[in-house]
Order: C-alpha cells, then sequence, then structure tokens
C-alpha cells in the first residue's frame, strides 16, 4: 500500500519513500509475530515529519529498521525503503555502514546511555567525520567546535574537553543532535529525542531542532508519544495505531479535523493547559498485542463508531489533498 | 513436540543436572545399604588389588575395597558440605539483611567485619579454626560455614538494598507494615532466589574444602574414609596403585562439577531474561 | 484543615563516616495549607524538592526543621503506637507501575496488605473487600489471584490505586502517576482518580511535572524551583496570570496541540 501523503511542493521526488513495511519479531515456539503491519510514508526534502503512537504501535522500531539496526529476532520481513535512489533494505551490511551518520543519521532516545562515559565529548561528536572521511585531526577538532556552537553549547571549545557526565541532560541531548548534523545528513531520525528532560529544556530542544531545519535544509523523521510535542514541532503527521499507519496529513489537518477514531480518541484524551473537561475522553480497552490477530480494522474492538463493515479492513484513502485515515466512515 | 515447547534455553541446564546430583545425594545418603563391602573389613590377601570383578576400583593397600570406602566417602562429604552451607547461608543472610535494614553504623561494622573474615584465604582460615576448635567433622563443618558467611553476606545485603529501592516496599511501609512482616514478606522472598544459586555452587567448594583438610589431616581420621584423606593414603602408592587416589579424585571432581553445573542451572532459571 | 506545613525544611547529607560531608538543601521553608477534599498539584522540573516533599509528608523521610501538622498531630511528634494509624491515612501512589507490586505475590494478597494483620476482618471479609475495591477501580475481580507481571501497566496503577483506598486514606498522594503510561491510559487513570475522589471524598497532592495534568486534576498549584516554592495559588490563576518568570516559564513551554 502506497502513502498518499502530498509533498508541500507537489512536484518533488520524496527523500525517503517507505512502502509496505512489515517487521516481524522472532518469538520462540509461535513463529513470526508482526510489530509493523504495512506500513508506508514519505519524507520530503527540508520537512519535520512526525510520527505519533502508543506503546505496541510499532513507532520504535521504524528508525532503527531504516539504518539497519534491528535487534536480533526483529527483522524486516517485507516493503522497500527508497532513499535517494536505492533501497536501504537491500543494501549490504558495508553499504548500510556507510549510509549510517553520513547520509542518515539518528538522534537516540536515551541521551546518558548513548554517550560513551569514557570518552571525551569532543572525540565522539566527531566520530562520524573520522569514520567517514579522510578529514585530519586538527580539521575535525574545528569541525566539532563550530557543531557545538551550532547547537548552543556554550564555551564549545572547552566542553570538547569534557566528559559526558560532566554535561547536563539537555547538553547530552544537544551533543547528541550536533553528532547527528556533522556529516550534514539530509535525513536525520530523532527517535523520542525530549523523553528524559525537563520541559523547560524540551521546549529549547524543539527550537534547535526548527532552526535546524531552515539552516540546513535537512529533513527530520520525528517519533514521539507526545501529541503535544508533535504538534507544536512537525509539518506533517502519521498516527500508528498497532503496528499500522491510521491516519495521515498536515498538522493542522489531523488537529483541528481529527478522522480516524483512534485518533480523535487520542487528542480528546491529552489533558490541556486551559479549558479542560470535567471528564477526560477515553478509549475503552487495551492496546493490541502485536501478535493479537483482529478480524478487519485492528480498532474495530475499541471503535465507538464499528459498523458491520468494519469485519473488513479498510485502506488508507486520501479523500481530498492529502489527509488520509483508514477508516470505512471517511 | 513437548521437546520443543521445551525452553531449553531456561531450563536446559537444570533438567540436565538435577538428575545426576539426585544420583549423588541418593547414592551417598544410601550408602551403607549399596556397598559391596564395608568400608572398614580389611582382607591381606587382596591388598594393592587393581580393578577386578569383585573389586570395581581395587583395593587399597589395607586390602579395602576401595569403591566401597569411595561411596562411603561421599557419604561424609556431602553430609559437611550440606551443614557447611546451611551454616554458612542462614547466618551470612541474616546478616545481610540486618546490614542492608539498618545501613549507616551497623552496616559499616558488620560489612568490615565480613571483610576480614573474608580477606583469609579458606584454606588457611579453615586450618586455624580448627587447630582451635579441634580436629573432628563436627568442627570441619563448623569451620567450613564460618568462611562462606561473608559471601552470603554480601549477596543478600545488596540483593536487599536492590528490594529497598522497589517501590512496593516502600507501599508496605506506608501502608503500616511492621518491620519484621516487610522482611518476611517483601525482602525475604526475593532473597531466597540468588542464595539458592550460591548455595550451589558454595557446596561445591564446601566439598572441595572438606577433602583438602582431610587430605591435610584435619577432618575425618582414619579408618574413617573422607576423599581427602583417601588421596593422600593414595600418594604413597601412586606408582604401583595409582586407583587409590584417582578412585576419590574422580568422584570429588565429577560430584563438584555437577553442583556447580546445578548453581548455573539455577542461575538460568530465575534469569529474567530468557523468558519465553 | 486536613495537612498545614509551615517552613518545612529538609537537608540531604552527604558522606559517610569515611567521606566528606557535604549537605544538599532537597526542601526549604516549605508551606501551605490543604482542607478536605480538595486537590493540590505541585508542579516541578528534576531537582525541584518535589519527590522529597512527597516522601516527606509520607514519613519516608523525617524533615529537619518547620512543621508538619496532619488532622491537628505534628507528623514528626507520632509515636511508634501512633503510626500505623496515621500510616494508613496518609497513602501513596507511585510512578513506577512495575516496581510497585511485590512480584512474588498475587495483587489481590499486596492489595489487601493494609487489611491484613490487625485481626479485625476474617479472610472471606477481606477477599470481599479487595473484590469491591477491584471493581471499584475497573478491574475484572477476578484478577485478584493474577501476578503483577500478568497485568499491564495501566491495570497496575489500578491495582495501586485499590490498595491505597483499601485502608481508607484521608489523603492521597500521588508521584507521576500516569507518566509511565500509555497517553489514552493515563486518561483513564486521571478520570478514574476524579471520580474516586468524588466518591470517597480524599485529599489529594499530586506531583507531577506536567502541568496540564494539575489543571485538569487539581484547584490549586505549588510552583517548586531548587527546594522552595516560587509560586503557588489557584491553579487557573497561576497559569493564567503567572506572577514570576519561572511560572511563565513553564506556561510557555507546555507544547500544545492547535485548537
Amino acid at each position: 500500500m502506497t502513502d498518499p501523503a502530498v509533498s508541500p511542493n507537489r512536484d518533488a521526488e520524496p527523500l525517503l519513500e517507505v512502502e509496505g513495511l512489515r517487521i516481524e519479531l522472532t518469538v520462540r515456539g509461535r513463529g513470526p509475530v508482526p510489530i509493523t503491519r504495512d506500513v508506508s510514508l514519505r519524507v520530503y526534502q527540508k520537512e519535520i515529519v512526525g510520527l505519533i503512537g502508543e506503546s505496541g504501535s510499532g513507532k520504535s522500531v521504524i528508525a532503527k529498521s531504516l539504518i539497519g539496526m534491528l535487534p536480533r529476532r526483529i527483522r524486516v520481513s517485507a516493503g522497500t525503503s527508497r532513499f535517494q535512489g536505492r533501497d536501504l533494505f537491500a543494501l549490504n551490511a558495508h553499504a548500510m555502514r556507510a549510509v549510517r551518520g553520513a547520509e542518515i543519521s539518528l538522534i537516540p532516545q536515551d541521551a546518558l546511555h548513548a554517550l560513551n562515559p569514557v570518552k571525551l565529548v569532543g572525540k565522539q561528536v566527531g566520530e562520524p567525520i573520522e569514520v567517514h572521511t579522510d578529514t585530519p585531526a586538527v580539521e575535525v577538532h574545528k569541525q566539532v567546535v563550530q557543531l557545538l556552537n551550532r547547537v548552543h553549547i556554550s564555551d564549545p571549545e572547552a566542553r570538547t574537553q569534557d566528559y559526558p557526565h560532566q554535561f547536563s541532560g539537555g547538553m547530552q541531548q544537544r551533543a547528541l543532535t550536533a553528532m547527528a548534523l556533522s556529516m550534514k545528513p539530509p535525513l536525520i531520525l530523532a527517535d523520542e529525542p525530549t523523553t528524559a528532560l525537563d520541559v523547560t529544556i524540551q521546549g529549547e530542544i524543539l527550537k534547535l531542532i526548527r532552526e535546524l531545519r531552515s539552516d540546513t535544509g535537512a529533513s527530520f523523521l520525528f517519533i514521539s508519544h507526545d501529541l503535544g510535542l508533535v504538534s507544536s514541532l512537525c509539518d506533517r503527521i502519521y498516527v500508528m495505531y498497532a503496528g499500522e499507519i491510521v491516519e495521515s496529513g498536515t498538522r493542522d489537518e489531523i488537529f483541528s479535523n481529527p478522522r480516524h477514531p483512534y485518533t480523535r480518541g487520542l487528542i480528546g484524551s491529552v489533558p490541556r493547559l486551559r479549558n479542560n473537561a470535567a471528564r477526560l475522553l477515553t478509549i475503552p480497552g487495551r492496546i493490541p498485542g502485536p501478535g493479537d490477530e483482529i478480524e478487519g480494522c485492528r480498532f474495530r474492538p475499541r471503535c465507538p463508531m464499528a459498523e458491520g463493515r468494519c469485519i473488513v479492513s479498510p485502506s488508507l484513502e486520501a479523500s481530498k489533498g492529502g489527509h488520509a485515515a483508514k477508516c470505512w466512515l471517511f | 513436540m513437548l521437546m520443543t515447547d521445551f525452553n531449553w534455553r531456561r531450563y536446559g541446564l537444570v533438567a540436565g543436572t538435577a538428575p545426576v546430583v539426585v544420583i549423588i545425594l541418593v547414592t551417598a545418603g544410601l550408602a551403607p545399604l549399596i556397598v559391596p563391602y564395608s568400608p572398614y573389613d580389611l582382607d591381606v590377601m587382596v591388598m594393592l588389588q587393581g580393578p577386578t570383578a569383585s573389586h570395581l576400583m581395587g583395593t587399597d593397600e589395607l586390602g579395602r575395597d576401595v569403591l566401597s570406602r569411595v561411596i562411603h566417602a561421599a557419604r561424609l562429604s556431602i553430609t559437611v558440605g550440606l551443614v557447611a552451607v546451611l551454616i554458612g547461608s542462614f547466618c551470612g543472610t541474616i546478616v545481610g539483611i540486618i546490614a542492608a535494614h539498618f545501613g549507616g553504623l551497623v552496616d559499616a561494622i558488620l560489612m568490615r567485619f565480613m571483610d576480614i573474615v573474608f580477606c583469609f584465604p579458606a584454606i588457611l582460615l579453615a586450618v586455624i579454626l580448627m587447630a582451635n576448635l579441634g580436629t573432628s567433622i563436627l568442627n570441619a563443618m563448623l569451620a567450613i560455614g564460618i568462611i562462606f558467611i561473608p559471601g552470603f553476606a554480601r549477596l543478600t545485603r545488596a540483593v536487599a538494598q536492590t528490594v529497598q529501592r522497589q517501590s512496593f516496599l516502600e507501599a508496605a511501609i506506608c501502608l503500616g507494615m511492621p518491620g519484621y512482616r516487610i522482611v518476611f514478606r517483601e525482602i525475604l522472598p526475593n532473597v531466597i532466589g540468588p542464595v539458592l544459586v550460591e548455595a550451589a555452587v558454595a557446596f561445591s567448594y564446601a566439598v572441595l574444602l572438606e577433602s583438602a583438610l582431610s587430605f591435610l589431616g584435619l577432618g575425618a581420621q582414619p579408618p574413617e574414609p573422607s576423599w581427602g584423606n583417601m588421596i593422600n593414603t593414595g600418594r604413597g602408592f601412586i606408582d604401583q596403585a595409582p586407583w587409590i587416589s584417582l578412585a576419590p579424585g574422580a568422584a570429588l571432581f565429577f560430584t563438584v562439577f555437577s553442583f556447580n553445573l546445578l548453581g548455573d542451572g539455577l542461575r538460568d532459571v530465575l534469569d529474567p531474561k530468557l523468558n519465553d | 484543615m486536613l495537612l498545614v506545613a509551615k517552613n518545612l525544611c529538609k537537608i540531604y547529607r552527604r558522606g559517610g563516616i569515611f567521606a566528606r560531608r557535604s549537605s544538599i538543601t532537597a526542601i526549604k521553608d516549605i508551606s501551605f495549607s490543604l482542607a478536605p477534599g480538595v486537590s493540590l498539584g505541585v508542579v516541578g522540573e528534576s531537582g525541584s524538592g518535589k519527590s522529597t516533599l512527597l516522601r516527606t509528608i509520607l514519613k519516608l523521610t523525617p524533615y529537619d526543621s518547620g512543621s508538619l501538622i496532619f488532622d491537628g498531630l505534628e507528623v514528626a511528634a507520632i509515636d511508634a503506637r501512633a503510626m500505623r494509624n496515621f500510616r494508613q491515612r496518609v497513602q501513596p501512589v507511585f510512578q513506577d507501575p512495575y516496581s510497585t507490586f511485590n512480584p512474588r505475590f498475587s495483587i489481590g494478597s499486596s492489595i489487601g496488605l493494609g487489611l491484613a494483620g490487625d485481626g479485625v476482618l476474617s479472610t472471606h471479609q477481606r477477599r470481599d473487600a479487595v473484590a469491591r475495591l477491584l471493581d471499584d477501580v475497573g478491574l475484572d475481580p477476578d484478577l485478584h489471584s493474577a501476578l503483577p507481571h500478568e497485568l499491564s501497566g495501566g491495570q497496575r496503577q489500578r491495582a495501586a490505586i485499590a490498595r491505597a483506598l483499601a485502608v481508607k486514606p484521608e489523603l492521597l498522594l500521588l508521584d507521576e502517576p500516569t507518566s509511565a503510561l500509555d497517553v489514552s491510559v493515563q486518561s483513564q487513570v486521571l478520570n478514574l482518580f476524579k471520580d474516586l475522589q468524588q466518591a470517597y471524598g480524599f485529599s489529594i497532592i499530586l506531583v507531577t511535572h506536567d502541568l496540564p495534568v494539575v489543571t485538569f486534576m487539581c484547584e490549586n498549584i505549588l510552583v517548586m524551583k531548587a527546594g522552595v516554592i516560587v509560586e503557588s495559588g489557584k491553579t487557573a490563576d497561576v497559569v493564567d496570570r503567572p506572577q514570576t518568570e519561572y511560572a511563565r516559564l513553564l506556561v510557555a513551554a507546555v507544547p500544545e496541540p492547535p485548537a
């Protein structure tokens, strides 16, 4: 199934085009269990695309699958991911290593554990440059200082001689961002990059990402469970549920006019800063596990608007423009 | 069908070693009933004979059946091992839980004391203890038990401290649970697992220690057979009748190895990461 | 007033016998009051001291100076005999659903923990009480025999609420009770808190970093930073017209979906 999303610049080729992605987990004694089912999405140049989902949605494996870093028992069993003319899933280990960090980089979730505690920050931030190019050490150092400056770490020259534990949580995340930028990749994957951070620091990281998008022209795929974050940062959004994309559209389309009942339920269940109702909207029931086989629409057992035809799985169709929902009602 | 459904990674080792361990324990327990000869019967007509049909492991310098003595010695070694581990684990657990529960000065004093005992090489400590207590088998059990206390104390202290950081412990305190109930319901059940694993390995070390002690002439005294003193006596006859040392040596190796593997197996059973 | 704090202070001293002493002031000069049936939100970032405040009220750590009066009793002065009674009137719900239950016992057993041991209820009565509590928190009463790992995070938090309610507390202390849960589960649990408060009439102190949760649940708010209260008042007032720079910062930092 292809992604019906429409590019902000209608004629442009997408930077990343994922189609029919199916990722499976091998469970002993049970055979392969699908974590994502037939996921298609696109990222165009210079845009920030958000991927929202709760646990069990499958969003957390997507970033890793694109750069060939899935853990041992999880693998891509179907689908393509076209990036700059090549299928990422078809690359061998050698070719993938050339892509990783240079053309697609990842800002991981847990900053503290993503940094090597016994290596200087300066050395780590410059590692992608050292690995992918022949740049001499002196020049690498210069670039590292520039990068730290770019991510607004004050006194960058001195900071290169620090160890990760000497950085605050926010600074660690900025350092990781600098590392992700170091080879000027056209696509940056951000996997819940602000989860462990305080709200005020979170805001600063978001501002940084917006800035980087306009300055460097890089595109971001921002993966998160936090609706507020995604809504304030992302141009286009994909909503995932139980391994599938259930809705996609621009930020305004999704939040002002959500179509899929799950998206509506999700948006309604988040408390607002002002004007909350006496009770929050809830979605009854529980999120299905990856192995749960549900006949037809995977949201049907919990959907307040389920009908007879929902026994057949709807497809993700765009009605007009690019706003698509995987639901018979639209 | 049953075989492939079985979680071999988790239970494989235990499944393999448990039967062996059971056999060893049963053999040792039933020793007087199954030995072909009495371990004390002399028969100078057949001394220093190699393995034959009537003496499967040969005879020693006094014509006694080596097999019977090896089996009888098993009983001794295993009893010493069990009692020593019981003493060590019981006292060690109490010390560890008290240290974790009270913390501060109490913890510091107790653990420094444990460290001092821990510093001594086991054999040396055992020899010193037995020199003071006397050379009986009972004292061997006590000495070896004392040697194990610091190891168990450290382990249970660490586990208890981990448990203390869990929310359920604070929830229990907030419900007004008295201290002793918290120890018995919240801490002990979570401590037992690691202690069991350590006990299996400690047991094999205890058996080894007992053999070393009786090799040195402490512990079981002749004519009482012990693997240690059999190996020791056998040294003098190593050229003419190597089986006198080899048989108990092999039995010792086999027992220690099996219990060690059992300990590894128990660790796998408890490992939360080996889930299906 | 159910709870009155005046100039509460707690200092953590680092170092033992052999290490150098250094002190961190965890909370300083904390004063507030809480009426029965009312909810108070405590908002702050890491290092604000909000968790320390909670633990002090729960009497999990003692306070060093100031006074904390619960229903007329000075908390520091409660003796061993009155302790159990006090403890049962003030109950926590913690953040992490995965360590909130002893993994070796069924949740029914853990929920009934507060009811056991004083000989007042028979086993049968206790079982009935647990079943009723499970029902109150929206769980199937058959789950009383389930082990913690058999339940989802949301179910475990509900069970934790049941455990707290079993002893009929007058004050519930919530430490980021929904932060570890999925968004759609959070709303279920937050609604549950509101419903239960209506039904049972207890007061709530809700500690969180998530300002919108406080707006939803609490009439009053304390904003904490570096161990002190920087602003306090009615939640609506503080959010709409923050008086201090920090409060303004916190409000501005909340990312909001449009419309």
